[in-house]
């Protein structure tokens, strides 16, 4: 069965299942790979994509009901200059780097809902997304840079 | 005084290998007093381990007549920046500029490299000495190269970042002009090696450097293990005993063979010693596409034979762990007179922290894309494939998947 979906402003016809993970799709029919997979039941929060600007887990997304366009982190910025990505380079977060296309889709989708985030907002907006190497520290402030532009 | 610490078998295995005998934690720690210039070299269990430690800047590195530096990472990424940080460390001692270094990630060859195994928290222990020395050495032999270019002696010539400079007259060298002499040149033997005086270092305890793949990282573009691509390639999903040290009694892979998609269905047999450092075992699915082979796993039938941590009990365990750690401990280290600091402090705190088991996540991880004769020799020989067919890609998490 052929599903049409939009990723990163190209259109794509694909030939699987409905009920298919957005995830799997991206990464082994499209072929981008910068989108991880985790724990395959949105627990961890590394195969983070947008649909439509919003943040969803793409392992539990059904390519089927995906109507919006996707946007991964290949496709966040064409130079790679997201004011997240200029965020997380100045506070060199990450470690091993895994979740970190995760991170950065949901703290992205997350400023673009609210520009001036506090504290505890933040915390709340990341903390469905894990990091085995232990960045929030790090991932806490960069968000918080992103948000005031520092 | 200070010490040089070698600590012995504090790999995170053998920590687990204490706690479960319920006897307490046995580290062999041993503190060696430094009564010696840095320069000369200590101790530190590395040549215990199975091929010890290489030096050799031939081996670990390569100069481009354009000047840039390739370095060879021999240990594999755990998160904790190893792939960057022993690099930095033949980089500064061999005055190169970082922004002109790029890593190149050795394949599993143990004797060529040294020993790759990367658990324990000690690559940096173990290894900085040896890259310390090469990095010096090849700097050495950079000099020696200038000098007799410029039929000067030595002692007249200094790299300093990138280039050799003639201090009488100022006339400078890039490392890329002088890439072609050092290719062949001897390298200078150990007790000729002197290494940087700590003012001098450039990158070693600056804090300066970013980890080599955070701009592949924050765009997506990093390599991890199983973002290897192959043209007609096949995904493949495991089921895994539920209790660990379990194994497959029987199963039925009719339905699962039905999924589309799906391939072929191989049993792998559990190995004993069951878990350690042997695979697991399961049923592997073999199919078109990742989804599919989940899907395909989803359906078959396994009856497991839970083996004998079928019984095991978590609430028996961690009863068991409180009532050991309440017990007096044995000393291992006394320093500052603990008890004393306690009997006189004015207020003492007293808690007890609690943590459950803990899956040790394997998270995939960048692997370069080439062939690991090594390693394929022996997952062949442990996985029944034929070694000239077997090509693995080293993962994330997985310290000793390069071995």
């Amino acid at each position: 069965m052929t599903v049409t979906l939009t990723v990163n402003g190209q259109r794509h016809q694909v030939d699987v299942p409905p009920d298919t993970p957005l995830l799997w799709v991206i990464r082994d029919v499209i072929g981008l790979t910068g989108t991880k997979f985790g724990c395959g039941i949105a627990a961890c929060g590394a195969c983070t994509v947008h649909v439509g600007g919003e943040a969803v887990r793409a392992c539990v997304t059904a390519v089927g009901d995906v109507t919006d366009p996707v946007t991964t982190i290949e496709g966040l910025d064409p130079q790679g200059r997201h004011p997240v990505q200029q965020a997380w380079r100045n506070a060199n977060v990450p470690q091993c780097g895994y979740c970190q296309a995760g991170q950065i889709m949901q703290a992205a989708a997350f400023l673009a809902s609210n520009r001036n985030p506090s504290d505890r907002e933040i915390s709340e907006a990341m903390s469905g997304n894990i990091c085995r190497c232990g960045c929030y520290q790090r991932i806490h402030a960069a968000v918080k840079a992103a948000s005031t532009g520092a | 005084m200070p010490t040089h610490a070698l600590i012995q078998n504090v790999s995170r295995r053998g920590f687990l290998k204490g706690v479960g005998s319920a006897a307490g934690l046995v580290v062999a720690i041993q503190f060696l007093p430094i009564s010696r210039a840095f320069a000369e070299t200590y101790a530190t269990g590395a040549d215990q381990m199975p091929h010890g430690t290489v030096n050799d800047p031939h081996i670990f590195v390569t100069i481009d007549p354009s000047g840039t530096v390739t370095i060879v990472t021999h240990r594999s990424e755990m998160g904790t920046g190893i792939r960057t940080s022993l690099p930095m460390v033949v980089a500064d001692e061999m005055e190169a500029d970082w922004s002109r270094v790029r890593l190149t990630q050795a394949p599993a060859d143990e004797p060529r490299y040294g020993n790759q195994d990367t658990d324990g928290s000690r690559s940096m222990r173990h290894f900085i000495q040896p890259m310390r020395q090469c990095g010096a050495a090849m700097r050495q032999m950079l000099e020696q190269a200038a000098a007799k270019q410029w039929n000067v002696p030595a002692s007249e010539v200094q790299a300093v970042n990138h280039e050799v400079v003639h201090k009488g007259t100022g006339r400078k060298a890039g490392y890329g002009d002088l890439a072609q002499a050092v290719a062949d040149m001897p390298v200078p033997p150990l007790d000729k090696i002197t290494l940087k005086k700590d003012a001098d270092l450039r990158y070693m305890g600056k804090g300066n450097v970013q980890i080599y793949d955070l701009d592949d990282i924050i765009t997506g573009k990093a390599h991890y293990g199983f973002d290897t691509r192959l043209p007609g390639m096949k995904y493949a999903v495991v089921a895994r005993p539920p209790v660990v040290g379990g194994k497959v009694k029987s199963f039925d892979s009719s339905e699962a063979m039905k999924v589309p998609g799906v391939e072929k269905i191989i049993e792998i047999p559990t190995q004993d010693p069951r878990v350690k450092f042997t695979p697991l075992g399961g049923i592997a699915v073999v199919a078109s596409n990742t989804y599919a082979a989940i899907k395909g796993r989803e359906a078959l039938k396994i009856q497991w034979e839970d083996g004998p941590n079928g019984s095991y009990d978590s609430a028996a365990y961690r009863a068991e762990m409180e009532k050991t750690a309440r017990q007096k401990a044995k000393i291992v280290r006394n320093e500052g007179e603990p008890d004393k600091a306690f009997a006189s402090a004015d207020k003492r705190i007293t808690a007890e922290y609690y943590v459950p088991h803990l899956a040790c996540l394997r998270w995939s991880r960048r692997s370069p894309r080439r062939w690991f004769p090594a390693i394929a020799a022996r997952s062949g020989r442990r996985f029944n494939i034929p070694t000239a067919r077997a090509r693995i890609w080293p993962s994330c998490w997985t310290c000793r998947s390069t071995r």
